[in-house]
């Protein structure tokens, strides 16, 4: 009866009950002893008093404010919580490695975490420096029926699609130029931009800084205007506002300056961020009507109102008509509309997403291991909590010391986290693919971090405190029963862990590894060149002198020579556009004997200008027939050198050399050209995409396009050592030349892998880490394990059992954890790795050897993670063992 | 309730010189000596004849409010026959001025009522 009174004696408050709860119960049992022995209906007539008496009066003492009071709660609670921090602190210190690889391993995912959660924000999610970037869309030519897609459209294409189309506001084309500007100073400068027809600002909605955009009558003949990007205003022209109204040179031609544009990083398509100077384009009669040549990229603004839907609609219909007028060459196109963003950022948005989600899997991993460490030392913490239980503690109580705990925990690693994700950054800067890190710079966004960080103190937190409320109610719950060691804490919850652990660090695994598989096939595609020893750069011959074949002869003839005289090289050429640089175009073309190319996608063929000696200096191989020579004028027979692809598509069998081919679909005698030489395959945008049916054209028969001012030298010893000399050759043939982009081919092929490469690298990283983290996990619970059964472990081999038995016992501990946790992380991973499978190259998702080598690896480490552990199980002493406790 | 609350926290014991029936049959007891909890429970049961009976719950918070109030105290207990972590209360100097006023008013009520005759005799 006492034992229910003393239940009832909870409606007072604490304070009240602690000063005078011995007292009231005293009182009562005097009462009751001398009640009871007075019959039943005294004894239910007092306990029915006694009871409404403590119910009335704990009721209204607590609600009397006196114990409770607001104020008085506040003032207790924040100087408790206070000394609760003081006393977590106190404990982190003094178990210094424990609280070290908490805070590293948290800080680790946190850090990892909220540098790739904001970049992939930037990437993904934040607006790109376009004004209203939703409605921006790139224009490409579609052929539905075979799926090839265009990003350079033709001019008289576009101008129908200006003129019929009604769903769009703006409407531009832009085509890469480059110039020579004469900058302040006096200094000829090579720059990159881009002949703009149109709206095409507007239509990216790229605002001018200083001055105004284009207008229509720009275009007419003799209205030289030029705009400035911010980024070659500042650089060459030390952001002088005056500079707009005042007149440079642009290749050798006066020019005014209308407008400084805003800053931005890249415009899409053409060179990364380095868009400098924008001229008017003025379509020549011949460009008015050519719908075969595919020369400008085109960008167009949805109208208010308008999806992207309706718009599409809308130019399908416009290409439907154009298609029904010009058949021979429009036939079965139509226009595709693709948002900026997707153009921007659509390549690595799979990469990105896989990656969130593989730094998600590590920061769950590292809030695991951090959990199962925790709960490790809560266990030991029982004799302390049974202490506070007895002391009066509530659970809450202690569920608030350890809260205090966890939070510590959680901040210190946050703190940490952040410098980690600084520095993360600053990596993740050096090794964004080129694309993307033009498209935006890669910095911690604060609002993302601040989320991010918010997000990860909170897991944190969570998996600190989840072991301290389950140790902490088992403590109030046993506090009175158990006393020190009567029976062994329960590793369960831990054992689960470890396996969670060590399934996530096999998903991770799996994915680094098939990423490895699929980057080496790619790096050991055979470029088709030797890449060693090749030194390439650009030179930019001013149109103004150097209007065509006929200048561009003499000059590229010398350079060779000059070039060639040099010590240490033994070949220099020029091309049009390197390989692998995406650089040259596609042209219409058709060959001899063969049926008219219907719909056919490979009517068109890339397109270079070569010099003489070109193949044998890069490393083509020359399979039949011969080089060019400089007796291919322009007043020759035309010829051409065809890549073996091409040969093989359509002469299989036989010789190509001889054979004919012309570069429009209904030619007139005229306008066939022979092929004299099949030279091998290179790639032509990356190493992954299949090889391409290539042609090559004597520089000096071809006048309408680029000159070959693309140059490669092939050296005996570094290449970048002879820069000097080839400035100096250059310089002493056309001091008004402007040279730029050095660089070896084998940087460029490392370029045009960067991307593959920065998924493998973060990828391996974070693989590296959950394997890293897991093998902690492992250790750490049998570690723990062992310690904890010292005592059993001495029995047992106090009965007799041998190292090698106790050995084998811990060891199997261990590894069947291990192996229930590869299984499981099998079985995930051959769920999740469809999502790799646009990332791969030659290697299928499901790739048995991959799998195999995780499977062995983990279950390797996990050997070697127990190991120590069960040695010293096994160099257990049974008289200490069961001399402790 | 709610203005109820209000005052009561405010206004102790003593305050204004009043205090509750309950406290003062505990000042009362205390006057004659210094006793335990029980000991006044029992002590106001025989000196009402019976006719009063305190629950220990009504005891004790009159109690706490009297103590907070100051106008009685703890004291060692005598140690003797009682259990000796019994606790003994004992009526401070303010506690025998209150008791003394509430008497006095109670004095002048009983004068009244007599004189008005609702009261006939001496109790």
């Amino acid at each position: 009866m006492a034992r229910i009174y003393a239940l009832l004696l909870r409606i007072y408050p604490r304070a009240f009950r602690e000063r005078f709860g011995e007292e009231l119960l005293f009182a009562f049992t005097s009462d009751w002893n001398e009640t009871k022995r007075s019959g039943i209906t005294a004894a239910i007539r007092l306990l029915t008093l006694s009871a409404a008496d403590v119910i009335a009066n704990g009721l209204r003492e607590r609600r009397s404010n006196r114990w409770y009071s607001p104020r008085a709660e506040r003032d207790a609670f924040m100087p408790a919580f206070l000394s609760d921090l003081k006393f977590g602190l106190r404990l982190m210190l003094r178990t210094p490695q424990l609280t070290a690889i908490a805070v590293c391993t948290l800080a680790l995912g946190i850090g990892l975490s909220v540098s790739l959660y904001s970049v992939a924000h930037q990437a993904l999610v934040s607006p790109l420096p376009f004004r209203d970037e939703s409605r921006v869309v790139m224009m490409y030519e579609h052929a539905p029926q075979t799926g090839t897609i265009r990003g350079n459209v033709a001019p008289a294409n576009f101008l129908d699609w200006r003129e019929r189309s009604t769903a769009f506001s703006h409407m531009g084309a832009l085509r890469p130029l480059s110039a020579t500007v004469i900058a302040a100073g006096g200094e000829a400068v090579r720059a990159d931009g881009r002949l703009v027809l149109g709206d095409a600002f507007q239509a990216l909605g790229l605002d001018p800084l200083h001055g105004r955009l284009f207008a229509a009558d720009d275009e007419q003949p003799g209205r030289d205007v030029v705009i400035l990007s911010h980024r070659f205003w500042q650089a060459r022209f030390a952001a002088d506002p005056a500079i707009v109204g005042r007149s440079i040179m642009v290749d050798e031609r006066p020019r005014t300056v209308i407008a400084v544009l805003k800053p931005v990083l890249r415009v899409p398509g053409g060179p990364p961020g380095f868009d400098e100077v924008f001229v008017p384009w003025i379509l020549t009669a011949q460009q008015r009507q050519g719908r075969m040549s595919h020369i400008s990229e085109a960008v167009a603004r949805v109208k208010p109102g308008v999806t992207l839907v309706q718009a599409q609609a809308d130019i399908a219909r416009v290409a439907e008509g154009i298609a029904s007028e010009h058949p021979q060459s429009n036939k079965g196109e139509s226009v595709l509309l693709v948002p900026l963003r997707e153009v921007l950022v659509g390549d690595v948005r799979p990469a990105l997403i896989v990656l969130v989600a593989a730094v998600s899997l590590v920061l769950l991993i590292a809030c695991v291991n951090v959990a199962s460490l925790l709960l490790a030392r809560a266990t030991t913490r029982r004799q302390e909590m049974h202490v506070r239980v007895a002391l009066g503690a509530g659970r809450t109580r202690l569920l608030r010391q350890l809260l205090a705990e966890s939070l510590l925990l959680a901040c210190a690693a946050g703190a940490v986290g952040l410098v980690v994700a600084f520095w993360c950054v600053a990596i993740l800067r050096t090794i964004l693919p080129g694309d993307l890190a033009t498209t935006f710079d890669p910095r911690l966004d604060w609002p993302v971090a601040a989320g991010a960080l918010a997000i990860s103190i909170v897991t944190a937190v969570v998996s600190s405190l989840a072991p301290a409320w389950f140790v902490a109610k088992r403590a109030a719950a046993s506090a009175v029963r158990e006393g020190r060691g009567a029976n062994q804490p329960s590793a369960t919850p831990r054992r689960i862990l470890v396996t969670v652990q060590v399934a996530m660090a096999v998903v991770l695994l799996a994915g680094a590894g098939l990423l490895t598989r699929s980057f080496v096939k790619l790096t050991s595609v055979d470029s088709g060149i030797r890449p060693e020893h090749l030194l390439t750069f650009a030179v930019e011959l001013p149109r103004s002198r150097y209007e065509g074949p006929r200048q561009w002869q003499p000059f590229f003839e010398r350079l060779a020579t000059e070039l060639r005289s040099i010590p240490g090289v033994t070949g220099a050429a020029g091309t049009s556009g390197l390989p692998l640089n995406e650089n040259g175009g596609s042209v219409g073309f058709l060959a001899e004997g063969q049926p008219p190319p219907a719909d056919n996608d490979d009517t068109y063929v890339i397109y270079r200008l070569v010099t003489p000696g070109y193949f044998d200096t890069i490393g083509m191989p020359l399979l039949g027939g011969r080089d060019f020579s400089s007796n291919d004028r322009i007043d020759g027979v035309r010829v051409v050198i065809v890549n073996e692809r091409l040969a093989r598509r359509y002469w299989p069998g036989q010789n190509a050399v001889g054979k004919r081919v012309a570069f429009t679909r209904q030619p007139k005698p005229g306008d066939w050209s022979t092929i004299v030489g099949v030279v091998g395959d290179t790639h032509h945008s990356s190493l992954a995409e299949p090889i391409d049916i290539q042609l090559y054209v004597p520089y000096m028969q071809e006048p309408d396009w680029y000159p070959p001012g693309q140059i490669v030298v092939r050296t005996i010893g570094e290449p970048t050592a002879i820069v000097s000399a080839v400035r100096q050759r250059v310089r002493s043939i056309d001091p008004l030349i402007p040279i730029s982009d050095f660089q070896t081919m084998e940087a460029l092929i490392g370029k045009s892998v960067a991307a593959p490469r920065f998924t493998l690298v973060l990828i391996g990283a974070l693989g590296l880490s959950a394997l890293v983290l897991s093998v902690i996990g492992i250790y750490g619970l049998l570690a723990f394990s062992v310690a904890m059964r010292t005592r059993e472990i001495g029995v047992r081999s106090a009965l007799g059992a041998g190292t090698r038995t106790i050995t084998a016992m811990v060891l199997s501990e261990g590894l069947r954890l291990a192996s229930v946790g590869i299984v499981a992380g099998v079985v995930i991973a051959l769920a999740a790795v469809r999502w790799l499978k646009t990332m791969l190259f030659e290697v299928q998702p499901y790739d048995p050897p991959t799998f195999g080598a995780v499977a062995i690896l983990l279950l390797a480490v996990a050997a070697i993670a127990c190991y120590a552990p069960a040695r010293r199980a096994a160099r257990i002493d049974p008289l200490t063992a069961l001399r402790t406790d | 309730m709610f203005f109820v609350n209000i005052f009561r926290r405010n206004i102790r014991p003593g305050d204004f010189g009043s205090v509750t029936a309950m406290e003062f049959e505990i000042l009362l007891s205390l006057a004659g000596g210094d006793l335990h909890g029980y000991a006044i429970i029992q002590e106001i049961g025989e000196r009402s004849n019976g006719a009063l009976t305190v629950r220990p719950g009504t005891l004790y918070r009159a109690i706490s409010r009297l103590l907070d109030a100051g106008l009685i105290e703890e004291v060692d207990g005598r140690g003797t026959e009682d259990d000796e972590r019994r606790r003994y209360y004992s009526m401070t100097k303010a506690g025998r001025q209150a008791a003394a006023i509430e008497s006095q008013r109670l004095a002048r009520q009983v004068e009244t009522a007599r004189a008005r005759k609702l009261l006939k005799s001496k109790i």
